[in-house]
This record gives structure tokens, sequence and C-alpha cells, in this order.
């Protein structure tokens, strides 16, 4: 047993994987929390995708791709906090129309280029066994920086999540919270893509944490057993990556799916099993 | 720098408080309110001393939640003043605790009625302060206050309708507002919830904050309160409750909701059906 769950770090880029995708895991699904409770999930996903031509761009002229898609990634979310703001059009329909014309230009880019189709999986699925140090270094910082941010700024953003309209008779300045929470969104939305891909990214920030909001009552411990799941799905993803020859991105959304099904179906509180089993004695 | 002055003010206030009977708390003037194309209040004077208890009163659709959210600032002011302490609105840190009708809240977030009352230490505390012993201490006061303990750790979700509002109340007075504005408090609670408010009512006139309610009940209005806002779009009438509900003014307020009998007796049917409310409200 011991020999089977140690065989993967013999090698080094196994060890960089799993380092990466745990801390990734972890992080997406801290900031996950907050997508989950403001019904953000599709704009996560939009804003996944629209990264992607910064991306294909950086990948055309050789430039550093990580840093490419940060830059891309935060002028897109100010972008999305932009249009969200005009009245013309639905939210909804606005980060719709981004999201797939961002996507269409993204894989135009792409396709422009030679070693297309793995380029391009990379990209759409994430490769989470190519990281290389300096990759790890980078996710490392971000991903630390957004934890501190989500430390330092605890109770503004739970309060703008909560209660907007208190946070604006509290004076809290509830627009640049929101613009705040998009921007770390989009960091981390960049680090995820190493490990997930731009297709999974979603998955990762939203499945540990609604696992996590049907076993929990109160934010810090949501996010603390999101942060749970999500490193574990990660190891479990990468275990099963490596024995059963899976794409480590999807074995790893797979296994958060897991979870969130047994908690789906047995979670104490809020799980359908044994609500259908306890309703009807209460009822008595 | 901003933020320095406006404790300064606060502190300020809480000293001349008592001893400025005459200045007016709350002061509207020429006020317009609503968005450019949508005025849903015109042209509102009013001036509110310190320490009163006043209730508004309007049809559904009258601009009895706008004008509570342009006094916080949540709707904008289109033209003319809303000054509080003489001052506008911006200004004001968290001297004023407002509680929004039931339906603005999202109830499945994961916080314990707890974490909802201490939210009402926030303005106090800054950014990146924690919880002080004093704070500590206020939260439980408040949570005793509005008889909630036991329910302390419960998530605010799991609560009924009437005990959500108290937990709402609590974190109202945590806030230690100097304004305090409810938007119809008592929509769908217990009578035992609604006691507790009054009582509330009475011990914060005690402490001379100014209380601001919106409410359907008229008899409530007539005979709990000190003074009266009668609204429909307009102001139709501020002042004393004996004076409020003639039958000119309720006839301007209420319109065709009121029934005029032949001995000049009127019968007003006002009903309470907030999803109206919303709409007009945005």
């Amino acid at each position: 047993m011991m020999e089977w769950l140690l065989e993967p770090f013999k090698y080094e880029f196994m060890i960089r994987g799993f380092l990466a995708a745990t801390f990734v895991g972890a992080i997406c699904s801290i900031i996950g929390c907050y997508i989950v409770l403001r019904s953000m999930a599709f704009l996560g996903d939009a804003l996944a995708h629209a990264i992607l031509p910064g991306i294909a761009v950086a990948y055309l002229l050789k430039g550093d791709i990580t840093l490419a898609a940060l830059f891309t990634g935060v002028l897109s979310a100010l972008g999305i906090n932009f249009l969200s703001k005009q009245g013309s059009i639905k939210e909804d329909t606005a980060i719709g129309i981004l999201f797939s014309a961002s996507l269409a230009l993204g894989i135009a880019i792409i396709s422009s280029i030679r070693t297309y189709a793995v380029d391009l999986s990379h990209i759409l699925f994430g490769n989470v066994l190519g990281v290389s140090n300096k990759d790890l270094l980078l996710t490392a910082i971000l991903g630390s920086l957004i934890l501190l941010l989500v430390l330092l700024f605890y109770r503004p953003f739970m309060i703008v999540s909560f209660d907007p309209v208190l946070a604006t008779t509290l004076r809290i300045p509830v627009d640049k919270i929101r613009s705040l929470m998009l921007v770390m969104m989009a960091i981390t939305i960049v680090i995820a893509i190493q490990s997930v891909g731009v297709t999974l990214v979603v998955a990762m920030l939203v499945t540990p944490s609604a696992t996590s909001y049907l076993i929990t009552k109160r934010l810090p411990a949501m996010m603390a057993v999101s942060a749970i799941v999500g490193f574990l799905s990660s190891v479990i993803g990468l275990y099963a990556s490596y024995y059963w020859n899976i794409a480590s991105g999807a074995a790893i959304v797979l296994a958060a799916t897991c979870f969130f099904l047994v908690a789906f179906l047995f979670s104490p509180q809020k799980g359908i099993l044994l609500q259908r089993f306890t309703s009807p004695a209460k009822k008595k | 720098m901003n933020y320095n002055f406006k404790s300064m003010l606060h502190e300020s206030d809480l000293k001349t408080h008592s001893v400025s009977g005459g200045l007016s708390h709350i002061e509207f003037e020429n006020a317009s309110i609503g968005y450019p194309g949508a005025i849903v209040l015109e042209n509102i004077n009013l001036k509110i001393p310190p320490g009163s208890q006043v209730a508004v009163v309007g049809p559904n659709g009258a601009g009895k939640s706008t004008l509570f959210k342009a006094l916080v600032g949540l709707i904008p002011l289109l033209s003319g003043d809303i000054r509080v302490h003489g001052l506008s609105v911006a200004s004001h840190h968290d001297c004023i605790a407002y509680i929004p009708q039931r339906e603005e809240v999202d109830w499945k977030f994961p916080v314990t009625v707890r974490d909802v009352v201490a939210m009402g230490r926030f303005g106090k505390q800054g950014l990146f302060r924690r919880e002080s012993k004093a704070d500590k201490e206020i939260i439980n006061e408040a949570l005793h206050r509005l008889n909630i303990e036991e329910l302390a750790a419960k998530p605010i979700g799991n609560l009924s309708g009437g005990q959500q509002q108290r937990a709402f109340l609590a974190r109202a007075i945590a806030q230690q507002p100097h304004i305090l504005i409810l938007d119809e408090p008592f929509n769908g609670v217990d009578v035992n919830t609604h006691q507790v408010i009054l009582n509330l009512l009475i011990s914060m006139k005690l402490h001379d904050v100014t209380i601001l309610v919106s409410t359907h009940d008229l008899n409530l209005a007539a005979e709990k309160f000190e003074k009266v806002i009668l609204l429909n779009k307009k102001m139709i009438y501020f002042g004393d409750p004996e004076q409020a509900f003639t039958q000119d003014n309720l006839q301007i307020a209420f319109g065709k909701q009121i029934l005029l009998l032949n001995n000049k007796q009127s019968i007003l049917v006002d009903e309470c059906c907030p999803t109206e409310d919303k709409v007009n409200q945005v």
C-alpha cells in the first residue's frame, strides 16, 4: 500500500504536479465559497474563457503565458464589472456574449499555430504534470496573495456578500470590494488553468464549495471544509491519473464531483436521502 | 482623514444630543428621489426632531421604502437636499441603522444569528480590527434584549420569520444608531415578536434614538407613534397622529382604496402586498 502511494513521487514532475494541484485546489475552493454564495458560477466560467485570447497571443509571441493570462484575466474582471453596471442589456446576456466571443477569439488565434491540437488541449484541459519550477513559484506567490486578501478582507467580503444593503449603510465601499473580489477570482482562475484547464476551472471553483455548503453552517467552516475537499480531490485525481492514465484535470474534477454527490445524498442537514428518512418522523 | 472626521462627528453628536433638542435631526428640503425618468418621490419637505418616533404610512408603491433608502444613501437624490445632523447623507458613517423588508435578504447564507448581530459592530471596528471585549458585550446585550440568546448559534435560515426579524433588530441595536429605520417590521411576524418590537421602540425612545417605521397598521401608527408621515408619491401630511387621518388626507393618500359611506364616515382598506411594493422600488 505504502509503495503504491509513494510510487508517483519517484518522478520530479509528479511531485511538482502534486504541489501545484493541491495548492490550486485549496485556493480555488476557498474563493469558490463566495462564488457559490453569490451565485456567480456563470461569471466564473465567462472569466475563465475570457482569459483564452490573452494566453493565445502569448503563445503566438512566445511570451510568458501566466503573465499574459493574469493581465487579460484582471482586465476581463474589471470589464465584466463595468458591463454589468450598464443597464442596456441584462447582465447574464452581456456575460454570455463576452464569454463566447473570447472563446472564439482565443481558438481563432491558437488555430493559426502549427502545433495547434496539443497546445489547445493543454489550455482547455490543463496539464498539471507539465508544471515547471517557475510556474510553481508563481502559483505559490499568487495563491498566498489570494489567501492573505481573503483573511484581511474577511468581514467586508462577508457583509458585502450577505447583505449589500447593510454594507452600503455601513459605508463599506461596495463597488470597490466587488471589483477586488472579481480580480481575486481572475487571479485564481489563472493559476488554476494550469492544472485543470479553461473548461474545468469552474468545477474547481464551484464543486468543493457547494459540497462544503451542504455540510457546514458558518462561512469560516465552509471555507475550511471546502479547502480540504479541493485538496483531497486533487490528490485523488492525480493518483487516478497516474495509475489509470486518465487526463489529470478531468480526474480531479471527477473526484470533487464524487465528494459532492456524497454530501448531496448524505448531508445531515441538507442531504436529500437523510431528509427523506427523517422528515416523515418529524411530522408525527 | 475623512474617516477620522466622521468619528469625531459621532462623539460630538453624542454629547450635544440631549442638549440641542431644537435641532432638526433629519431634514428633507425639496427632495426628489428616484431615478432620472422614474421619480418616485417629489418635493419632500420634512423636519424631524431628534428622538421622535415616526410612523410612515401610505398605500403600496407610495414610496415609503424609497424614502428610507434615500435616507441611507441607497437611492440617489435627484434634486433638493437631505441632511442628517445638518450634514449630507453621504458624510455619515453608521449612525443610521436600517432594516429592509424581509424579502431583500439572502436567507441561505451560512451565517449564525450571532454572526448577523456581530455585523452591526463593523462600522465601529473599521476594516481590520477584531472584535473587542466591549463589542462582545454589546452583541450579547443585543441578543438578550431581543430574547434570542438561545438562538445565537443557529443558522439564520433555520429561524422563523419573527425570529429572523428579531435577529436583524438585534443587529441594528448593536450598531448603536442615532436613527433607526424599520421597513415594515410588523409584516408577517408572530404576536410575540410584535410585542418585542414595540417594547424595543419604547426603550429606544429612552435613549433618544430617532425612529422611522413604515407600517400598514393605521391603528398602530395612530396609537403608538408621536408623528405620522402620510405619503403617496408626495408628502400629504406630517405631524401629530390626531390630525393625520382626516377624511381629506386619507382620500388623497389612498384614493380608490377608500370607501365613502353616506354619513361621511369613511372606511379604509389598505391591503399589504409587499411584492407590488418591490416592483416600485426597483
